[in-house]
Formats: C-alpha cells, structure tokens, sequence
C-alpha cells in the first residue's frame, strides 16, 4: 500500500512542477474567475436591454412582451463555469493523466519503477489517486474562488454554497473520466502524440460532434450557455438520432445535470414526443468514469514493465 | 530549388505514413459528412413544417405571411466551417510538430546538414510538403462537402457558389497555416518540444475556444433560448436601435471576439456561405469588398507566421533548436 501513495507522491510533485499544467491551471482559474462576472455584467446588460426595449415599443405604441429571463436564478451568473468545465476543465484533465502517464516513459524510469517492490495495481492506484487530488484540489480553489465572487455580487445563502459545492463535486467525477483517458493512452501508445490526440478526438468526439447528432446543434453553438432553439420537432429521422445516440452524450447530460445542480431553468433544446430525464446525468456520467477507470486498469494490465519506454 | 522539391517530397510521404494524419483526415471527413447529413435534416424538417402551416392556413381561408423557407446550399456547410475552425487548427498544429519532432528524434537533421543544403532551403521544403498536404485536406473536405451537398442536400452548386467554396478553402488553408506556423515556430524555440506541443494547445484554446465563447456569452441577443430580439418580436433595424444604447459596452464585446483570429475566419467564411442572411444574394465582390478586415486579418498573420518561421530558422541560435532538445 505504502507503494502506491510513494507513487501518489511523486506524481503530484512532477505535475506541479509542469509549466504547461501550471499554466492551464491559472487558466482555469483566471475564468473561473471571470465567469461570475461575465455572467453577472451580462444579466446585468441584457436588463438594460429590456429596459431600453420597453421604452422603444412604448414610443411605439406597441404591446409590451414580459420579460423572458424572469426565472432566471441567482447562481445564473455561473453558468458559464458549467461551459469551462466543459472546454478547459476536460483538456486540463486529459493533459493530467497524459502527463502522468507519460513521463515515466519520457524518462525512461519504467523498468527501474518496476525493479521495485511495487505491483501494477499499485501502481495505479497511484496514479489514480494523485488525478483525484491534482483535480480535487484544483476544484477546491474553483470552489472558493466561485463562491466568493458569487457572495460579492448577490446574497446567497447555505443552500446556494451547497449546490455549488455539489457542482463542483460531480464536476470531479466527470473531469476524473477524462483524466483516465489520457492515463489510458499515455501507457499504452507508440508515440507522445498519438497519446496525447487520442483522449483529444474522444473529448471533440462527446464535446461537439455528438451534441450536434443529438440536438442539432452546430460546434460552435453548443459553447453558448443559453441554447438556441433549434425547432426539429417533426424530423423524424433527427428524434430518432436523437433516442439513439443521446445516452452516449455525456457533455450534453453533464450540462444538464450541472444546470440542475445550480438551479439553473431547464432549457431543453429541442422539445419532442419522447425525451430522456434529465436525471440521465447523474447515472450515466459516474457509469461513464467506470468505464474509463476500467479502461486504465485495462491498458495497466497490458503495460510492458521491461518495454515501456518511449523511443521517439 | 531541387533540393526543395526533394525536401518538400520526402516530407509529404512522412506525413502519408502517419497515421496520427489519417486519424485526423478520417475524422475531418466523418464530421463534414454529419454536419451536413444534420444541417439537411433540420432544413427539410422546417420545409416540412412549413408546408403543415401552410396547408392549415389554407384550410381555414388564410393567406401565408411568413416567409416560404429557402435553400441556399452553401448554409449547410456552417458546421464544416465550426470544424474546421476547432480541427482544422489541431491538423496545423501537430504538422507544425511533428515536421520538427521526427527530425530531432530520428537524429536525421545532423545528416541533412552534413549536405550541401541551407538552412533556408530545408524550412522552405519542409514548408511547402505541409502546406500541400494541407491544401490537399481541404480539397478532401471541400469535395466531401460537394458530394454530401449533392448526395445528402439534393442541392446542385452554381458557379458562383462553387467559386465562393473555392474562397473559403483558400481562407481555410490560410488559417491552419497560422497554427501550423505557430508550433512550428515554438517547437524550434523551445529546448523541449512535447513543451511547444502544449503550449500550442493553450493558445488553441484560448484563441479558438475562449475567446469567441466569451464574446457569444455576453451577446445580450445570446441571453435568451431563440434570441432575445426575437422573443420581443423587433426587427433587426428595430435591434439595431435599442442597440444604439450600448454600444460601449458592443465594442468591448466585439473587441474580445477579435482578439481571436478564428472569429475573423468565421466571419469572412460565413459571409461568403451566405450563413449571415443579409450576404445571400449579394454579389461576390462585394461582399469580399465588405470583408476586407477579416480578409487582411487571416492573411495577414498567415504572412507573419511564415515570415516568423524563416526568421527563427535563419537566426545562427537555431542550430541549437535543431540539434538538441527532446
């Protein structure tokens, strides 16, 4: 056991030590940061907008729609971190299971790793869990930072740090899926880049292409927080894509179940005859991060202790 | 020159024996198949419910007074372009490292240099294998997106439109040279080049993904599922009145989104697609003529990226890039 956190250990202290992962975290944070306030100045605006709007169609003698952003929450102003998780929070994850599955290999330390007494699953097992602390901690901070800024725009109350805590925490669970990837492929690739891209198809693969299968949604769009409406109702083949591939979409469930977590309104995107819940999320996801646990102890399993270098 | 011909072939062929290279082709190809299968669905589903309408209208003695939905063939490649700005860009960037990680790794550029050939001579090679490989890709895409707008849309593109297309594709090359030019650059600079790699990745996604995204978020238009001015029911002149009031507040909106130059390609190529309504049925030369800014933008760091590139190479500390690092 004492193997695994020596393992642990020196994980966390060459990660911390990257430049690279350095700078993605102060990223990460600088828009976790910026979230709030880009989220409170334009709920902020787009009331002035309305306001603006209602005294053009007065001098228009025009009736006067109510306002659509009525049920809006006051954690609204962090949806966007729901969307930096999604974009920098993944790719932060993916480059810290890559890097701590590659740099042994780098290094050239594999076969020395392994002259000791130490066995694969504990090695894992190390590696698992300097992701979980390097994720966690960086989520902790996310945690402060966010709720701090949030109390210094608006009043929130117990019941809103909670919810922001459990944002967080399933935040964890769906980042950690990702992280195991690049663990995954960093053991077991030929080549740094190939390793490296592989994670990155899959996270382009759940971040846009199956959004758009599922919801029509184009790339770039499904960026936005709010959604558009994209009204495919009476496409049959596009429900039937839809029934079809949305269990897989996990960027598209995480988004919901974070929404719910914050309180956010509901938007669905497109409304039809069949739809799943929206608590989908909350299985899937933690079933999806199983598997992708299982995929490292898999690709450990197959790791070649006296040929796991890298000779690029 | 021969000798850069030899370069620019022998790079072309590494390139084809990777398979890293097909990973990304195969997969540029699948989502431009998709996109346009979806942006097809959608349109035909809108005409479908168009005519339901229509025919309920008739039915109870009403004229129509919506607009008749209309194909412009070229809005289906929106989704191409959403790709090609976020894969497209990751393409540019792993041939700028790879051109210079195989080198340093196989230990070959010690051997070349041993030749009789310049500095200058084995960039500019190694330049022009890339570049036709990714002019190549985009033909690959632009071709994949004819056949899917004739096979899937059962839409036939007019010369006008296939000359757009041909614009886009040059604009596209231009882009993906940009980030091909960035890692290039910064793999010869840096003493650790899997380092450039990352570093380059950051950049992709502050200037590809962050940015834009927080220019769309503050978009007050953005707020509201469907668009806030639609759900007021105004009109876009109407819009652009009650904008009038904020529009300190639009240049700091517009000024973050061009900071990236993917918004700058996004813009020029969906004016050209027509993905912007007000640029269908304009005439080409004029809706060039109201793109220049994003036009110089995209070619103008295209230029600056190749010229940055010739300078790292002809500076006498390069040799050292070349030489060491891992």
């Amino acid at each position: 056991m004492n193997s695994c956190y020596v393992v642990a250990r020196q994980e966390i202290r060459a990660t911390i030590r990257e430049k690279t992962f350095i700078l993605l975290l102060v990223i990460f944070l600088g828009m976790t940061l910026a979230s709030t306030y880009i989220g409170w100045s334009s709920g902020h605006t787009i009331q002035s907008v309305y306001n603006s709007t209602v005294v053009f169609l007065q001098e228009q003698g025009k009736a006067i729609p109510p306002p659509p952003f009525e049920s809006a929450s006051h954690l609204s102003p962090l949806k966007n971190m729901i969307i930096y998780i999604v974009l920098i929070g993944t790719l932060m994850a993916i480059m810290v299971g890559y890097l701590m599955g590659i740099r042994d290999r780098i290094a050239g330390v594999t076969r020395i790793i392994f002259s000791r007494n130490i066995t694969k699953k504990q090695f894992l097992l190390g590696k698992v869990l300097s992701i979980l602390f390097m994720l966690g901690s960086m989520l902790l901070i996310a945690f402060i930072v966010s709720t701090v800024s949030s109390m210094l725009l608006a009043p929130i109350t117990f019941a809103d740090v909670m919810r922001i805590a459990g944002f967080y925490g399933f935040s964890l669970v769906y980042l950690a899926s990702f992280s195991f990837l690049g663990l995954s492929f960093a053991l077991t690739r030929n080549t740094s880049a190939i390793a490296l891209l592989s994670p990155i198809i899959i996270w382009l693969v759940i971040t846009f292409m199956l959004p758009e299968l599922t919801s029509a949604l184009y790339p770039t769009a499904s960026l936005n927080p709010i959604l558009p409406q994209t009204d495919v109702l009476q496409s049959t083949a596009l429900n039937a894509i839809h029934t079809a591939v949305y269990p897989l979409s996990i960027s598209e469930q995480f988004k919901v179940v974070a929404g719910n977590i914050l309180s956010l309104p509901y938007q669905p995107v497109i409304v039809r005859n069949f739809d799943y819940p929206f608590w989908l999320g909350y299985i899937s996801i933690p079933v999806w991060t199983a598997v992708c646990l299982t995929v490292s102890l898999i690709a450990v399993g197959k790791f070649k202790k006296s040929q796991g270098e890298l000779n690029e | 020159m021969n000798k850069v011909v030899t370069i620019a072939r022998k790079e072309f062929r590494d390139i084809l024996r990777s398979r890293l290279l097909l990973i990304v082709i195969l997969f540029l190809a699948i989502v431009t198949i998709t996109s346009i299968l979806v942006s097809s669905l959608v349109f035909q589903s809108q005409v479908s419910q168009y005519n339901d309408s229509l025919n309920l209208l008739k039915e109870l003695g009403k004229e129509p007074t919506g607009p008749t939905p209309e194909l412009f063939p070229l809005n289906l490649l929106r989704g191409v372009i959403d790709y090609i700005e976020i894969i497209g860009a990751v393409l540019g960037m792993l041939l700028g490292y790879l051109t210079i990680s195989r080198e340093k790794n196989t230990k070959t550029l010690k051997l070349i240099l041993t030749r009789p050939v310049s500095r200058m001579e084995i960039v500019t090679g190694k330049f022009l294998g890339n570049s036709i490989f990714i002019a190549l890709t985009l033909l690959s895409v632009g071709l994949f997106s004819y056949l899917g707008l004739i096979v899937i849309g059962g839409v036939e593109l007019s010369l006008v439109e296939l000359t757009k297309l041909g614009i886009v594709l040059l604009i596209s090359f231009a882009y993906i040279t940009i980030f091909f030019s960035l890692t290039f650059f910064l793999s010869l600079s840096m003493k650790t080049i899997s380092h450039a790699l990352m570093i380059s990745f950051v950049i992709w996604l502050l200037v590809v993904l962050i940015l834009p995204q927080i220019g769309d978020t503050m978009d007050p238009d953005n707020q509201v599922p469907g668009g806030f001015f639609s759900s007021m029911q105004l009109t876009k002149s109407q819009e652009k009145q009650v904008m009038a009031n904020f529009s300190s507040y639009e240049t700091i909106r517009s000024s973050i989104e061009e900071i990236s130059i993917t918004k700058h390609y996004e813009r020029a190529s969906f004016a050209l697609l027509g993905i912007k309504p007000e640029f269908n049925g304009m005439p080409l030369a004029d809706i060039l003529s109201s793109q220049w800014v994003n036009l110089l933008s995209v070619f103008g760091l295209f230029v600056a990226g190749v010229c940055a590139c010739g300078f790292i190479i002809s500076r006498r500390q390069s040799g050292y890039s070349f030489d060491n690092g891992t």
